[in-house]
């Protein structure tokens, strides 16, 4: 398929992984200079000059392992560590939010915007680390790469496109975000806009049939995933009102909260506390968040909202039938005639099921710009980039103002906040003088362990359930409604593409391998695969 | 107008590719067959009226030198006046089959030695005239074969040069051998469509410039080319002159397949938008202009839909195929 694929996936999925890592980072009150440590390693790695390059020749796209391979390395290329469940637990995280993204894609190019959100999202990671240039390794890295920058910035007039696509907005947004976590690391930050111009300039000038080419290898890459991101709850028994007390997380229309047990607590401010207290997992404190009022809704009907909202039972994602078509489409509905001489003779109309409104206005796909398209900013920040239009209240067909291409962003917000609430992060003080820390993905140590022997025992799963645990006091396991029925509680950290990747006795020999390859990263270098160069090369960074 | 039937299980998943189901109509054995394309493998299966699967047969592309298994971009049933074919088209090559796809009679590669690195050799687009079997590629070349009577001896015997990007699809004339002039339709990647006259030598007729948005998928009907498009429009065009007769705003996203029903003259559309529509194509008794209505509107609910035909030439029934559905879902008018 493809051959312009493999960027696009790398850099979205990537967006992804930052936006998990710093959400989780944050949540789990890790010194503000080891998140900007930890965000600035990752990144610079991310958009190394040399890794860019290699990664933006022409090839096919990685097998799904190699691929897990690269992000477990790029995970790795800072003082965190990540067991291998939670490794799992990640990346599932990180391929399910993109497949989604890739899926509600109004049209192919619009791949390119989910892609330029990814790297705004990174800009402004960066943006609040005053630390990150008084690490001598790091500034005499960066002042080379800076100088490479400084030499390419000529190609930047030259490389921007008069003509946009949105594919690449998309990836647009990936980027944009990425800049934001590096704001104040300069160099990294020309890193990720040096990137941006690369892909301006080689996604630029592809056709829509070259897009539709790789949003078809994008979807069949995710193919047969099917994650099912699940909200359970448990009601602990005690009478409904302010002191009703819940193991569990509930959503409400409004915006997303957390509410569990014990003690509860007057309401406090969600956005500043529920990133805490969900992911904490501590045995301290408030465990309360509440909006005003109408929180403690029927928790099973949350879960239906959720579950009619974003993705079925099956695990499939929500397509929508309404909404703002994409731009150059028309609203569905008419019939226009024409005779011989090109003359218009007849119009009429039919009545299509959807109901849809006309496109707003294309996304920008060049290095700054609105890119229209929401797919790929970072959803899980508490605050979510400040939407850009505010529809006025006098005007009547202000609800039918499209708010942005992406059908239905809230549903979007919930499902990567839903990833967000699950399992709580734990951070391990190194008892050695090893600086480095140790993030869990996972609610308490038990359950990764447990996840860890489930996926051994059952290498293979179909539909992988995300259970969005979390337990109100430490150590408790809570018993979650519908967990007991699945064969596998943790049936969410089976490397679920493994399953289909070995559906195939030829294939799997082909992946074990390159795995084996991957392994032996002491030897000499060896160029037996594309896979491996760009590993090696990410080894020496 | 239409009901829901009993699906049809399918071993592994339909892949995002456009114009993913072909059916072959066997109303003497009152079979019906169905492939759908999976990614490095296909799925042929068998299945009576009620929707049972009877036989079930994988085949996969013909392993290369890379290191990924070669993707399938399509399979087609090719109903030449003397034998049943089945084609698929890959990124390694073009293989052709015995209907029940058990053997294997021909297998062209495909030559990517003058593509540039950036460009992803395939071939795509399948649809047999008379004794020709027309398959499109990667170039925009329309590679066209000549099917013997019986037996392998299928010849390469022209090439045709109508279009410089991709081909997307390629339709022919269900009603062959009447006074049609023109028999097969190409289109591309630039919603290019080249309509031609095919025999020994294959002549143009017209060109039905694009617009810039693809043309995933065409047909071609009583001399009317029904084209669908990336932006979700459907357009007829006459296919002699080229002249656009209809345009309608048919789908939110982009087509994905189009099928026509001979005996009735109705046209499936299906998008991405998940959507299905019929319309009914007609000629003006006096002018002799193309008209058109609608005829049913259905929603695959959460389906992005990769395929869809009618399983008979009445277009009374008709199953669709969406990404990573493994079921082939039926619907027929009551």
């Amino acid at each position: 398929m493809s051959v312009r694929t493999l960027p696009l996936l790398f850099l979205n999925l990537g967006g992804e992984m930052l936006y998990i890592l710093n959400q989780r980072l944050q949540a789990q009150n890790i010194p503000t200079d080891k998140t900007r440590k930890v965000l600035n390693d990752i990144i610079s790695t991310m958009f190394n000059r040399k890794f860019i390059e290699e990664l933006l020749k022409p090839q096919e796209l990685y097998s799904k392992k190699a691929l897990r391979t690269v992000y477990d390395r790029l995970a790795h290329a800072s003082i965190m560590r990540l067991s291998q469940a939670s490794m799992d637990k990640l990346y599932n995280l990180m391929t399910m939010a993109f497949k989604y993204q890739v899926l509600l894609c109004p049209r192919p190019k619009d791949v390119l915007l989910v892609t330029f959100n990814h790297l705004d999202a990174i800009k402004g990671f960066i943006q609040d680390s005053p630390a990150i240039l008084h690490q001598v390794d790091e500034t005499s890295r960066q002042l080379i790469e800076l100088y490479n920058l400084m030499t390419m910035a000529f190609k930047y007039q030259v490389l921007l496109c008069p003509r946009p696509k949105d594919v690449l907005l998309v990836t647009f947004n990936h980027l944009d975000a990425i800049k934001g976590f590096i704001q104040d690391s300069p160099a990294i930050l020309h890193q990720v806009d040096e990137t941006s111009r690369q892909l301006i300039e080689i996604y630029g000038s592809l056709s829509a049939g070259d897009f539709q080419l790789i949003r078809q290898t994008l979807l069949i890459f995710f193919q047969d995933l099917h994650i099912r991101v699940k909200l359970p709850m448990r009601k602990r028994g005690r009478a409904v009102g302010s002191v009703e007390q819940y193991h569990g997380c509930a959503v409400t229309q409004t915006t997303l909260s957390a509410i569990w047990s014990p003690p509860l607590r007057p309401p406090f401010s969600l956005a500043q506390h529920v990133d805490q207290s969900i992911l904490s997992g501590s045995d301290a404190g408030v465990r309360l968040l509440s909006l005003s009022g109408g929180i403690l809704a029927d928790l099973e009907e949350v879960s239906i909202f959720l579950k009619d909202k974003v993705q079925n039972s099956n695990g499939r994602f929500v397509l929508p039938v309404s909404g703002p078509v994409p731009w150059g489409t028309e609203v569905p509905g008419l019939i226009r005639t024409f005779n011989s001489k090109g003359e218009e003779v007849k119009t009429a109309e039919f009545k299509h099921g959807g109901n849809y409104v006309p496109a707003a206005q294309e996304g920008s796909f060049e290095l700054y710009g609105d890119r229209v398209l929401k797919l790929g900013t970072n959803m899980y920040s508490v605050n979510p980039p400040a939407e850009a239009k505010t529809s006025t209240a006098s005007d009547s067909a202000a609800s039918r103002t499209p708010e942005s291409i992406a059908p239905n962003p809230l549903a979007k917000e919930e499902l990567n906040l839903l990833a967000r609430l699950m399992g709580g992060m734990e951070i391990k003080t190194p008892s050695g003088p090893e600086p480095g820390f140790r993030l869990n993905l996972f609610t308490t140590d038990e359950e990764e362990e447990q996840a860890a022997l489930a996926s051994q025992e059952e290498p293979s799963c179909e539909v992988i359930d995300i259970q969005a645990t979390q337990t109100g006091e430490p150590r408790q396991r809570v018993t979650m409604v519908g967990l007991s029925r699945q064969p596998c509680q943790h049936a969410f950290l089976i490397p679920c593409h493994l399953a289909f990747l070995f559906q195939d006795p030829q294939r799997g020999e082909e992946l074990a391998r390159i795995m084996g390859e991957f392994e032996i990263t002491d030897e000499p270098r060896r160029s037996t695969s594309k896979g491996d160069d760009l590993l090696a090369m990410m080894d020496e960074l | 107008m239409f009901r829901r039937e009993g699906s049809i299980p399918l071993r592994s998943s339909a892949a995002a590719l456009c114009n993913n189901l072909s059916v072959l109509q066997l109303p003497a054995h009152n079979l019906t067959h169905f492939g759908v394309v999976h990614g490095p493998s296909a799925q042929l299966l068998s299945a009576a009226p009620e929707g049972v699967p009877l036989a079930q047969r994988q085949l996969h592309a013909k392993e290369g030198a890379g290191v990924s298994p070669p993707l399938i971009t399509q399979v087609h049933w090719c109903a030449l006046p003397f034998r049943v074919l089945l084609v698929l088209t890959s990124h390694r090559g073009i293989q052709m089959y015995e209907s029940d796809g058990s053997i294997m009679v021909y297998w062209h590669a495909l030559d990517g030695g003058d593509a540039p690195p950036v460009q992803a050799v395939f071939a795509r687009g399948i649809a047999a005239s008379g004794h020709f079997i027309c398959v499109g590629t990667w170039s925009g070349r329309v590679l066209v074969f000549d099917i013997p009577a019986k037996g392998p001896n299928i010849v390469l015997s022209e090439e045709l040069a109508g279009h410089q990007t991709p081909v997307t699809d390629i339709a022919a004339e269900p009603a062959q051998g009447q006074d049609c002039m023109a028999d097969i339709v190409t289109a591309d990647d630039s919603g290019l469509l080249c309509v031609w006259r095919s025999g020994p030598e294959f002549t143009l007729l017209a060109r039905i410039p694009g617009f810039g948005t693809p043309c995933p998928s065409v047909q071609l009907w009583q001399g009317i080319v029904a084209a669908g498009y990336g932006n979700g429009q459907v357009r007829l065009y006459e296919a002699t002159t080229g002249t656009l007769h209809v345009q309608i705003n048919a789908h939110a996203r982009a087509i994905c397949a189009l099928d026509l029903a001979p005996e009735k003259g109705k046209l499936l559309s299906a998008a991405e938008d998940t959507f299905v529509h019929i319309w009914k194509l007609d000629r003006n008794p006096e002018s002799g202009d193309i008209e058109v209505g609608h005829c049913h509107g259905e929603c695959i609910p959460d389906t992005q839909v990769c395929g869809a035909r009618f399983c008979d030439p009445s277009g009374s029934s008709f199953a669709v195929t969406g990404y990573d559905l493994a079921e082939i879902l039926r619907f027929s008018s009551a």
